[in-house]
């Protein structure tokens, strides 16, 4: 089962970071239907509408939607937590690409990027993605434990001898055009 | 038989009767008796006091009488000695007197002779007195001419001097005034030469500190350009690329590193 859970999340999600906060929703989800409303089952309606009227996070609730409903009947009252934390160890040994681009995607803009990696690149992967605005374009990434920069930041750094000519040949043409204007 | 009985009687009573008692009664007559005594020895004296008095007090008088009789004898004798200077007094005046007045009339007589012949001097003064001043007068006359004329010649002559050197002075004055221009011409020629050397100096540090704060300035060109155009194009590129875009160039880089085989290893 935790298998087959694992792998229903990977291929729902795009990334680890909506794995991980997939997870958490289950086992808050979980406690509720339990603990909360003492059910002995999963009653999915009931929950989801109670959900609901309270006026929880809508991703939350995105989430809750977004998995099939089958897979709440496989939970027991007193081994749901077992279940969900070894999912989580689990998740560790799934083929995971850290990527680095410069401005925070949307689900959409990261749904696209995911399908386009798992195409092109390697199936059953999730994206691990961090956002820094310093590498301007492009992105960053490490496959193997090495680091791959083919961002624009990296590009004007492995220029910057061409850059300062050029930048210092402009200053000095506008210093000596001042200079004649001057004089 | 009775006596007998009676003293029995007697013995068995002052036994009879408590030791304390006694005592105290034995004390009280000691205690009278000691009074009686002391007041005894204070009226004694009293009375010893009052025998010696009188002695002393006769003895006061008698020195008192003496006293007034020695007071009134000595304004006795100086009464008559007051008495007997008054007339030695009132006699040596009258000798005084006496020989004022024939001294008065001996100088009165001598004094008189003394100015008669005093007359006789003073007008045969007065003669000779009027011919001197005469000549006096004639003496002084010339004397202020001459001195007039002395003086008016020393006048004209230091009046000549006066000028002399004045001509002097305005000669020495000129050639001083000639010189002391001539020598501020040298004196501004040689400082304008060292003011123009040091302007070329100023200048030259001028342009030396210019350059070398242009190639400070362009050395932080240098070593900013890198941070300066990464910030220029960050900010140029999130102002003009679309979230679409980035996301095609985040693909355009892992294609190329598809081609350059980074996931093949």
């Amino acid at each position: 089962m935790k298998n087959e859970l694992l792998i229903t999340l990977r291929d729902l999600l795009h990334t680890r970071a909506e794995v991980v906060q997939a997870i958490g929703v289950m086992r808050e989800f979980l406690t509720k239907s339990f603990f909360a409303l003492g059910e002995q089952s999963v009653e999915y309606e009931k929950v989801i509408g109670l959900y609901k009227k309270e006026g929880s996070d809508v991703s939350d609730v995105r989430v809750l939607e977004m998995l099939p409903r089958d897979i709440w009947h496989q939970f027991k009252k007193d081994s749901f937590n077992d279940v969900l934390d070894m999912v989580l160890q689990e998740l560790d040994t799934v083929p995971t690409l850290p990527i680095t681009v410069p401005i925070s995607f949307n689900v959409q803009q990261l749904s696209a990027l995911s399908e386009w990696v798992r195409s092109e690149i390697k199936s059953e992967i999730l994206l691990d993605v961090t956002v820094d605005p310093e590498i301007i374009a492009g992105c960053r990434f490490v496959w193997n434990n090495t680091l791959h920069d083919f961002s624009l930041h990296r590009y004007i750094r492995d220029n910057h001898e061409s850059l300062q000519n050029t930048v210092v040949d402009i200053l000095n043409k506008q210093s000596e055009a001042r200079e004649k204007t001057n004089t | 038989m009775d006596t007998t009985h009676a003293l029995t009687a007697l013995v068995q009573n002052v036994t009879a009767v408590p030791l304390t008692p006694v005592i105290l009664g034995i004390l009280l007559l000691l205690f009278a008796a000691v009074l009686f005594i002391f007041i005894f020895l204070v009226r004694l004296s009293a009375r010893f006091k009052e025998a010696i008095y009188p002695a002393h007090e006769y003895a006061r008088k008698e020195a008192e009488k003496k006293a007034q009789q020695i007071v009134s004898d000595a304004h006795e004798q100086a009464r008559s000695i007051r008495a007997q200077a008054e007339m030695n007094a009132g006699e040596l005046l009258v000798a005084r007197k006496r020989e004022l007045n024939a001294f008065d009339e001996s100088h009165r007589k001598e004094l008189e002779e003394l100015a008669n012949e005093a007359k006789v001097l003073l007008q045969k003064h007065k003669e000779t007195i009027g011919q001197l001043a005469e000549h006096s007068t004639a003496d002084f006359k010339q004397h202020v001419a001459d001195m007039v004329a002395v003086v008016e010649k020393e006048s004209d002559s230091l009046k000549q001097m006066m000028n002399q050197e004045g001509e002097a002075l305005k000669g020495a004055l000129s050639e001083m005034a000639g010189n002391l221009k001539q020598e501020q011409i040298n004196v501004a020629k040689k400082y304008a030469a060292q003011f123009e050397k040091e302007l070329e100096r100023e200048l030259a540090e001028v342009q030396e500190a210019i350059a070398a704060y242009r190639q400070q300035r362009l050395a932080i060109v240098d070593r900013e350009i890198v941070h300066l155009v990464e910030a220029v194009t960050q900010t140029v590129l999130n102002k003009t690329i679309s979230i679409e875009e980035h996301r095609d160039m985040v693909q355009q880089a892992l294609s190329a590193a598809k081609k350059q085989g980074v996931f093949n290893v």
